[in-house]
C-alpha cells in the first residue's frame, strides 16, 4: 500500500512539475536558512558550556547605586574580596582572581614571543578544572616566581617537540626580565570559553608589583567563583548580595555583590539597574523566530497550493473512498506525499547549505563545520523533515480527505468558502511577515548605517591606535615623539590611557566647590597629553587647551558638556576641581564627544594631563599615505621595543568592532527578507496560476461576451492586490512595535518615518503586481475557445 | 434478502421549502436479482443508488443491508460494509487518472489489506477475464471508453462484492460497446450470482434487468 502511495506521488510530481518544483524549492530555501540558523544558534549556545549549570561555576559581578537612581553593573571585583569571601562566607568554596593583561612579550632566543594570559590565584584551575599535559598548578599556590603555560604556548616556545623534553623546571623571563619557573603545561582552553588564556602567573606576583590592587576601593579584577553543593545561585546571591557593604572598612559603600552562572556569561552580558537585560541571546532570539517563521512561509505555500490543488484531487479522493478508503488511508496518502516533497527540499538545501557555509562563517565571523552524518544531526534532521511534512500536509490532508465522495465525484468541486477564506487568511498571513521583514531590514540597515556615519565628536579616519610597550611615558615617550613626527606620513601623536570608543575608567573621586556629597556622581577620565584634543579633532567650547609651557597644567582639566551638566557649575571655566592626588581648575570644555558606544547616553567626562597613566598612543596619519605610515610607525617601535610585536589597530576598525553584533543581525535579516520575498513569491505565483485556471472558463465567457483584456486584468488582480493591501495595513503597526523595541537598545538611533513603511509596501506591492500581471496577463489573452472547449 | 430499505426520506431545505429527493422509499432486494432504475432526470435515481451504496445519507427512515442496521454504523463500520459487499461501476468511469489499469484494479484490494500475492493473483484473474492482459501497464487516458469500463467494472468485481452498483455504465459509450457491457453484466448475474442495480435511462439497456423500478420527483411509481 505505502509503495503504491509513493508511485502515485512520483507520478503527481512527474505531472505537476511546476508546482512540484515551486514547492520543493520554496521549501529547500526555507529549509537551508533554518539550517544555517541552527548551526549559528547551536555554536552560540556551546558557548562555556563545557561548564555545566551544575558545576556551580559563577562570575562575581558588582552594582553600583548612582545618582539619580541608575545602578551601574560592574564585572570587576575588589581583590580584599577573595579572603572575605573564603573566611566569611560558607556558601563560597572557592574563588579565584584573574587581572586583565595586555598582550605579554616573553623573551625567545633573540627576539620576544608575544602572548595572551593572565596573573591568577591558582584557584582557577580548582574551578575549571583545566587538565595538565605535563606537572600541575599546585607550586602557584606557594611560589609566586612560577608560572603554567599552554600546549599552544609551549609549542611556540619549545618547539613542536616540546613534548618530548623535560620542560618543568625551565626558566621563562618577560620582557621586564621578571624571570618565572616552569611548572606546568595545561590544554588548550576550549574553543567556546569566553576565558581564554595561554599562561597563568600566580596573582601574588601582581600583588607584589601592584600593592595599591590591595585597596577596597579599586575595583580591577576578574573573579570566579564555585559555590558549595547544593546551594542554588540565588541562594548564594541573597547570602553574600552584602559582602562589600559589610566587610569595607571605609564607610558610605554601596556596591552590591552578585554573582551570575559562568554558563550565562556570553549569552547575558547586558545588566540594566543592577539586572540581567539580555545580551545576545536577543539575536539568538531574534534568529531563531526568523528561522521560524521562514519555515512557517515555505509550509504555508504547501498548503496553499495543496488545497487549491483539490480540486483536481477530489475525483481521486472520491474514487478512493467509494473503494473503500478510509478517511486515516487518505491522510496517510497525502501527508507521504507531503513528507516527500520536505524530504526532496531536504536534500537541495543540503547542496544550497554547503555552498553557502563558507560565505555564512565569513558573514558570521564563525567556524561552523557541517558533519551531516553524525548520529545526532541526522536524527535532528529526519525528526525535523518529518514534523515539517506534517505540519505542512496535516491541513490539506484533513481538508482532502473530508470531502464527500458523492460530491466530489460529481465532478463539481464547489469552492467552499470557508476554505477560500482560509487560504486568503494563509496569503495575508505570508505577506504579513514578509513586510515585516521588509520593513525590519530596511530600519536596521538605517540605524546600522546611522551609527556608521554619525558624527561622534571626533574624526576616527586615518587615526591609528599603537600600543607604547617599553616606551616610558614619563621618559623617552619625548625622544619617541620628536622622531615619529618627523616621519612621512605622521602627522601629530598623542599618549592615551583608555580605548577612545569606550572610555571604561569611571570615578566619583572627583570633587569641586560646591559639590553634593550624598550623591555620587561617576566620571570617565582620560590621561593624555596637550596634543589629545587636536589629534582627534575635538572642539573646545569654551577655555582653552592644555599647554606644555605652563606647569600646573597637569594638575587642571578639561571636562565636557555633560560632566559640566552634573556637576551644575554654570560657567565652569577657573573652577576648582581635583581628584587622584591632584588639585587644579577647570581650564576647558569640549563638545559633548561619544567616548561611549551609541548604546548609551554620553557619560560625564573629564581629560587629565597625565603622562605617567599613558600606555598607549594614537597617531593621526595622512590620508592615503596609510602603508608609508604604518611603515614609519613600525620602524620607530622596532628602534623603541626591539624585537618585539608591534601592534596597532585603527580606530575606524574598532568603531565597526563595536557594532559587530549589529552589523551581523543587519546583514542576517537582509538576507532572510530576502529569502522570506523569494518564498512568499513562489508561493503567490502559483496560487495564483492556479486561480486564473479555475476560473479560465468564465474568463473566457467573458471574452467571448466582449470584455477587453484589461477588464479581465483588472478582474483578476483585484482580488489579490487588496489582500496584499490587507497585508500591509496589518503588517505595519507589528514592524512598529517590534522595530521601535529593538531601537530602544540604542541611546542615540534614528527616528521611525513612515515613508520607510511606505516605502517598504510599495516594494512589496510592486513585486506582487508583477508577478501578478504576468500570470493574468497570459491567461487573458488566452484563446477562449480553448478553454470552452474542455468542458 | 440482501438489503431492506424501509420509509427513507431524503429532503433538503430550499427557502423554506421542504424539497424531498427520496420520498418514502420502500424497496426490498434479494440476492441475485438485476433491477433497473429508471426514472426522467432529476428523479433521484442516483442518489437512491448512492443511499443503497452508503456513500450518501438519508434524513429519515431505516436500511438494513445482510441484518446490519446501516442508518445506525459508524462511518468507518459502514466502509468496512461496503468495501466488502459492494462494488461501484460509474458513468464516467472514475479511473485514477495516474494509475495504471494493473493498478487500477489493484487498488480495493490494498484496502482490503490483501497479500502481495493474492493482489497479484486476483487481478491477473480480472485481466484474463476481460481480455484486457495486453493493455495493464496502460494508462487509462490510453484506453477508449469501453475499455475504460471494463476496466472500471473489473476493479468493482476484483474483490468479489455480492452487489454491484452501477450509475449509468453505458452512458458514455456507443452502442456497440454498450451492449457488450450489457452483456458482461448479464453474464455476471446469470453465471456467478452477482446482485446487480443499475441505473439507465435507455429501455434497452432495463430489459436486461429482471425488475424495473420507476422513480419520479423521489417516488417510485412502480416496482
Amino acid at each position: 500500500m505505502i509503495r503504491n502511495y509513493f508511485k502515485i506521488a512520483f507520478r503527481l510530481f512527474k505531472k505537476e512539475k511546476r508546482t512540484t518544483l515551486v514547492n520543493i524549492f520554496g521549501m529547500a530555501l526555507g529549509i537551508s536558512c533554518s539550517i544555517l540558523i541552527y548551526l549559528w544558534v547551536q555554536d552560540e549556545l556551546r558557548y562555556n558550556d563545557f561548564v555545566k549549570k551544575g558545576d556551580r561555576v559563577c562570575y562575581a559581578m558588582t552594582n553600583h547605586p548612582m545618582m539619580g537612581g541608575d545602578i551601574k553593573t560592574w564585572s570587576t571585583t575588589p581583590q580584599p574580596l577573595k579572603a572575605v569571601l573564603e573566611e566569611k562566607y560558607p556558601v563560597i568554596d572557592k574563588v579565584a582572581l584573574l587581572s586583565w593583561e595586555p598582550p605579554t612579550n616573553f623573551k625567545k632566543d633573540d627576539g620576544f614571543l608575544q602572548q595572551n594570559g593572565n596573573y591568577a590565584s591558582p584557584e582557577i584551575f580548582d574551578i575549571f578544572q583545566f587538565p595538565f599535559t605535563k606537572g600541575n598548578h599546585k607550586a602557584l599556590y606557594n611560589e609566586p616566581k612560577t608560572i603554567v603555560i599552554s600546549e599552544r604556548f609551549a609549542n611556540r616556545y619549545f618547539g613542536e617537540n616540546w613534548n618530548t623534553i623535560d620542560v618543568i623546571g625551565e626558566l621563562i623571563t618577560t620582557d621586564n626580565k621578571d624571570t618565572y619557573k616552569l611548572v606546568g603545561v595545561f590544554k588548550d582552553l576550549p574553543k567556546h570559553s569566553t576565558l581564554q588564556f595561554d599562561f597563568i602567573i600566580p596573582f601574588a606576583e601582581k600583588l607584589n608589583k601592584n600593592p595599591w590592587l590591595n585597596h577596597w576601593g579599586n575595583f580591577q579584577n576578574q573573579m570566579y567563583i564555585q559555590i558549595v553543593d547544593g546551594i542554588t545561585v540565588e541562594e548564594a546571591n541573597n547570602r553574600i548580595k552584602n559582602a562589600i557593604i559589610d566587610n569595607r572598612p571605609d564607610e558610605g559603600t554601596t556596591e552590591e555583590l552578585f554573582l551570575q552562572p559562568f554558563s550565562d556569561t556570553y549569552l547575558y552580558s547586558n545588566f540594566e539597574g543592577g539586572k540581567v537585560a539580555g545580551g545576545r541571546i536577543e539575536y539568538v532570539r531574534i534568529l531563531s523566530v526568523a528561522a521560524i517563521l521562514i519555515l512557517l512561509l515555505a509550509s504555508i505555500n504547501f498548503m496553499n497550493l495543496s488545497t487549491a490543488r483539490a480540486g483536481k484531487r477530489s475525483k481521486e479522493t472520491g474514487v478512493r473512498k467509494v473503494l473503500g478508503a478510509l478517511k486515516s488511508n487518505l491522510r496517510v496518502q497525502f501527508l507521504i506525499e507531503s513528507v516527500l516533497i520536505t524530504g526532496f527540499g531536504f536534500i537541495l538545501s543540503m547542496g544550497i547549505v554547503s555552498v553557502l557555509l563558507p560565505e555564512f562563517n565569513a558573514l558570521t565571523e564563525k567556524d561552523i563545520e557541517l558533519t551531516f552524518f553524525t548520529p545526532k544531526f541526522i536524527l535532528f534532521l529526519l525528526g525535523f523533515i518529518f514534523l515539517l511534512g506534517l505540519a505542512s500536509g496535516m491541513y490539506p490532508a484533513f481538508y482532502l480527505s473530508a470531502l464527500k465522495p458523492t460530491r466530489s465525484l460529481k465532478g463539481v468541486f464547489s469552492h467552499n468558502k470557508n476554505e477560500a477564506f482560509f487560504r486568503k487568511a494563509l496569503m495575508i498571513f505570508q505577506f504579513v511577515i514578509t513586510i515585516v521583514m521588509i520593513i525590519g531590514a530596511t530600519s536596521v540597515y538605517k540605524q546600522v548605517s546611522y551609527i556608521q556615519n554619525k558624527n561622534i565628536g571626533f574624526d576616527r579616519e586615518n587615526l591609528v591606535e599603537v600600543t607604547m610597550g617599553d616606551i616610558d611615558p614619563a621618559g623617552n615617550y619625548q625622544a619617541y615623539r620628536e622622531e615619529l613626527l618627523k616621519k612621512p606620513g605622521i602627522l601629530g601623536v598623542t599618549p592615551i590611557n583608555q580605548n577612545i570608543l569606550d572610555v571604561s575608567n569611571t570615578t566619583s573621586d572627583p570633587e569641586w566647590d560646591g559639590k553634593d556629597f550624598n550623591e555620587i556622581t561617576s566620571f570617565t577620565i582620560m590621561c593624555t597629553d596637550p596634543d589629545f584634543l587636536s589629534i582627534t579633532g575635538i572642539k573646545l567650547k569654551a577655555g582653552r587647551n592644555f599647554n606644555r609651557s605652563i606647569a600646573t597644567d597637569t594638575a587642571n582639566f578639561i571636562i565636557n558638556t555633560a560632566a559640566q551638566k552634573v556637576m551644575r557649575l554654570k560657567d565652569p571655566i577657573g573652577e576648582r576641581l581635583g581628584f587622584w592626588d591632584r588639585e587644579g581648575k577647570i581650564i576647558g570644555v569640549i563638545e559633548d564627544v561619544h567616548i561611549n558606544s551609541l548604546h548609551v547616553p554620553i557619560e560625564p567626562f573629564i581629560i587629565r594631563y597625565d603622562l605617567p597613566m599613558t600606555y598607549k598612543m594614537l597617531v593621526r596619519i595622512e590620508a592615503n599615505k596609510t602603508t608609508q605610515a604604518l611603515t614609519s610607525l613600525k620602524a620607530l617601535h622596532d628602534k623603541f621595543n626591539p624585537g618585539k610585536t608591534f601592534n596597532y589597530s585603527f580606530v575606524s576598525d574598532m568603531y565597526r568592532g563595536q557594532y559587530k553584533s549589529e552589523l551581523l543581525v543587519k546583514d542576517m535579516v537582509f538576507y532572510f527578507a530576502i529569502v522570506a520575498i523569494l518564498i512568499s513569491c513562489l508561493g503567490l505565483l502559483s496560487l495564483i496560476a492556479y486561480t486564473t485556471s479555475q476560473r479560465a472558463k468564465e474568463m473566457s465567457i467573458r471574452k467571448v461576451l466582449g470584455a477587453s483584456i484589461t477588464t479581465i486584468l483588472r478582474l483578476l488582480s483585484k482580488e489579490f492586490l487588496l489582500l496584499i493591501i490587507l497585508s500591509m495595513v496589518i503588517a505595519v503597526p507589528i514592524a512598529y512595535y517590534f522595530i521601535d523595541g529593538w531601537l530602544q537598545n540604542f541611546a542615540y538611533r534614528i527616528t521611525l518615518n513612515w515613508l520607510l513603511f511606505i516605502i517598504a509596501s510599495v516594494v512589496t506591492i510592486v513585486i506582487a503586481s508583477f508577478i501578478i500581471g504576468i500570470q493574468v496577463l497570459k491567461a487573458a489573452n488566452a484563446n477562449p475557445i480553448k478553454s470552452l472547449k474542455t468542458e | 434478502m440482501l438489503l431492506q430499505i424501509k420509509d427513507v426520506f431524503k429532503w433538503v431545505n430550499s427557502g423554506g421549502n421542504r424539497v424531498f429527493i427520496l420520498n418514502d422509499i420502500e424497496l426490498t432486494i434479494n440476492e441475485g436479482d438485476f433491477i433497473s432504475i429508471m426514472g426522467p432526470s432529476g428523479s433521484g435515481k442516483t442518489t437512491l443508488l448512492n443511499v443503497i451504496g452508503m456513500l450518501d445519507d438519508f434524513n429519515e427512515g431505516e436500511y438494513t443491508f445482510l441484518d446490519e442496521p446501516v442508518h445506525t454504523l459508524k462511518e468507518k463500520h459502514r466502509a468496512n460494509l461496503y468495501k466488502e459487499y459492494i462494488g461501484f461501476v460509474f458513468q464516467s468511469y472514475h479511473l485514477i487518472d495516474e494509475l495504471t489499469v494493473y493498478e487500477n484494479i489493484e487498488t480495493p484490494l490494498l484496502y482490503k489489506k490483501h497479500s502481495r500475492s493474492e493482489r497479484k493473483a486476483l487481478v491477473a484473474d480480472m485481466l484474463d477475464r476481460f481480455n484486457i492482459v495486453g493493455k495493464k501497464d496502460l494508462f487509462p487516458s490510453q484506453l477508449s471508453g469501453g475499455q475504460q469500463q471494463l476496466v472500471g467494472i473489473a476493479r468493482a468485481l476484483v474483490a468479489s462484492p455480492k452487489l454491484i452498483l452501477a450509475d449509468e455504465p453505458t452512458g458514455n459509450l456507443n452502442s456497440k460497446q454498450g451492449t457488450e457491457i450489457m452483456e458482461v453484466f448479464k453474464t455476471l448475474n446469470e453465471e456467478e450470482g452477482v446482485t446487480i442495480i443499475q441505473v439507465t435511462h435507455s429501455e434497452q439497456n432495463a430489459a436486461y434487468g429482471s425488475r424495473i423500478i420507476n422513480l419520479l420527483d423521489g417516488r417510485i411509481i412502480s416496482n
